[in-house]
């Protein structure tokens, strides 16, 4: 072969490598979104293994997991990205012209002739995929960094009002807690899920009561603490306990957050 | 006088190294790229710069004492050099002492770069310049000192290759000894203790020098920590220094 026949071959192999290398990146891309990805952290190692392969770089594997997760929840909550959606318009069975009210409204007569994993995935998929990927994410997340604080805030609010899936956000916050006790914002939200969602009214009180002695603690607590007080007629106990409590604490930023509820709780009277 | 002499000469070959080089600009990029990832962790910039700065100084640092750390010696016995030096009259320890004192030389102005590199990073974020990370910077310096000082004392006797094998499980051993203290004392005696406990103690604890999550994440460290790993990290060097140099004068040159 001559030089120009061999200059020839290695062109229009590089052209048949790289188109090669395109049409095989496609193709996997459609695998990816037919399958989806939601169950990716099954894949994952638990969060002890993963401390124990992170070899000191803790903090970066924190980082990045969270950042893949938060990447991960954004795509779900932005309607023109999310697979699901996009998935089930190449398949005809929504219209690309959905405008994202339409999206977010739209109920099963919309959607014909897809199968019934795509159906349940399209219209709960703000729901199930957060919780099959988020929650699991965030549990390896704060295993590797404990004290990373905004995962177990993010997991047990914003995703639990976007899911209402009480139990992890739940487990979440009081392994936060656990691990975090000097941070009011733990027995907060724990207080305020079970008032809110479980309706526990007394685990509430007692978290709350937690929360206020805590410094930086602001006043709005306390105030919620007395309405909640309030609710339970437990007014007598709570104002005994505080007055203890003011009794035995040294921090006069504590005493103060104290004797403003107390002087709320006496206005409720 | 003959130690600071090898030292000033070691130091002048490797800042002029490529290899140096490339990995300081990588290590800086990614410090700098930290801005544009810390941008999608909703609000958490600030600790992302931080760890992923930390991490990035201690990383490449790694990577410059395993491939520069090796080249050290078996360069100089490869070229033969090392016959012009030894002809001198300078003990072999001296050599090197003063080799490894020129890469420590160089592996300062690397981390002192990589350092400004992450203050500047933290300050365009933050506006101010946190100086919490120091301890931190100073403890990750002691242990790329403490890399090196194993892949010179491994060069000493060994191939490059087994030498960086040896270094990198010196490294991954290290920071995962601590879990091995954990197994021990964890579980019951299984007729094999003893190896691990004696793999333990040999073995350094890397995680004694790892305070960036700490310093991060403003936990507390112990009053003394930081003193405390410098003592332990500066020991272990100086132990490895002593050995490397023994089996040095040993060595048969021809």
């Amino acid at each position: 072969m001559n030089v120009t026949g061999r200059k020839a071959v290695i062109a229009a192999l590089i052209i048949l490598l790289a188109a090669a290398v395109q049409l095989s990146r496609i193709e996997i891309d459609r695998e990816r979104e037919i399958h989806f990805i939601d169950k990716s952290p099954q894949f994952l190692p638990r969060g002890e293994t993963l401390k124990w392969l992170s070899m000191g770089y803790r903090g970066m594997m924190a980082d990045l997991l969270w950042i893949k997760t938060v990447l991960y929840y954004g795509r779900r909550i932005m309607d023109d990205d999310n697979p699901y959606f996009v998935y089930a318009e190449k398949q005809g069975a929504i219209s690309s012209e959905l405008s994202e009210i339409q999206y977010r409204t739209f109920d099963t007569d919309t959607v014909a002739g897809i199968d019934e994993t795509l159906r349940h995935n399209l219209f709960t998929g703000e729901s199930r995929g957060l919780v099959d990927y988020v929650y699991p994410m965030l549990e390896r997340v704060t295993t590797i960094d404990p004290h990373f604080t905004l995962p177990y805030f993010f997991g047990g609010i914003h995703v639990l009002m976007n899911t209402g899936e009480v139990d992890p956000s739940y487990h979440l916050l009081e392994k936060g807690y656990r691990f975090n006790p000097e941070e009011w914002r733990f027995p907060f939200y724990l207080g305020w899920i079970d008032w809110m969602y479980k309706g526990n009214t007394r685990s509430a009180h007692a978290y709350m009561l937690e929360a206020i002695t805590m410094p930086g603690c602001p006043d709005y607590v306390g105030s919620l603490l007395a309405g909640l007080t309030g609710s339970l007629n437990r007014t007598e106990m709570t104002t005994m306990y505080l007055q203890g409590l003011l009794e035995s604490t040294e921090s006069e930023e504590i005493r103060n957050q104290i004797r403003e509820v107390l002087q709320a709780l006496e206005t409720r009277r | 006088m003959r130690i600071l002499a090898v030292m000033e000469n070691t130091f002048k070959e490797t800042i002029r190294n490529r290899i140096l080089l490339n990995i300081l600009v990588f290590a800086i990029g990614l410090i700098l790229l930290s801005l544009v990832i810390g941008d999608w962790s909703l609000g958490e910039q600030s600790k992302v710069i931080k760890d992923f700065g930390l991490s990035a100084m201690s990383i490449f640092g790694l990577l410059i004492a395993v491939f520069i750390g090796i080249r050290l010696m078996v360069q100089e016995l490869e070229g033969r050099t090392i016959y012009i030096i030894a002809s001198k009259p300078v003990h072999r320890w001296e050599i090197v002492t003063g080799k490894y004192l020129g890469l420590a030389l160089t592996l300062a102005v690397n981390v002192l770069l990589m350092t400004a590199a992450l203050l500047a990073a933290g300050w365009l974020m933050e506006g101010t310049i946190d100086t919490a990370l120091l301890p931190a910077v100073l403890l990750i310096y002691i242990e790329i000192l403490l890399i090196v000082a194993f892949s010179l004392f491994f060069s000493s006797f060994s191939s490059p290759v087994l030498s960086a094998i040896f270094t990198l499980t010196v490294f991954i051993s290290g920071h995962l000894s601590g879990y091995l203290h954990d197994f021990v004392k964890l579980y019951e005696d299984r007729g094999f203790h003893w190896l691990l406990k004696l793999i333990y103690y040999v073995v350094p604890n890397l995680e004694k020098l790892n305070i960036k999550l700490a310093v991060v994440e403003h936990l507390k460290t112990g009053p003394h920590a930081v003193v405390l790993g410098a003592v332990y990290g500066l020991s272990y060097v100086l132990l490895l220094l002593i050995f490397t140099s023994l089996i040095f004068e040993k060595k048969d040159l021809k």
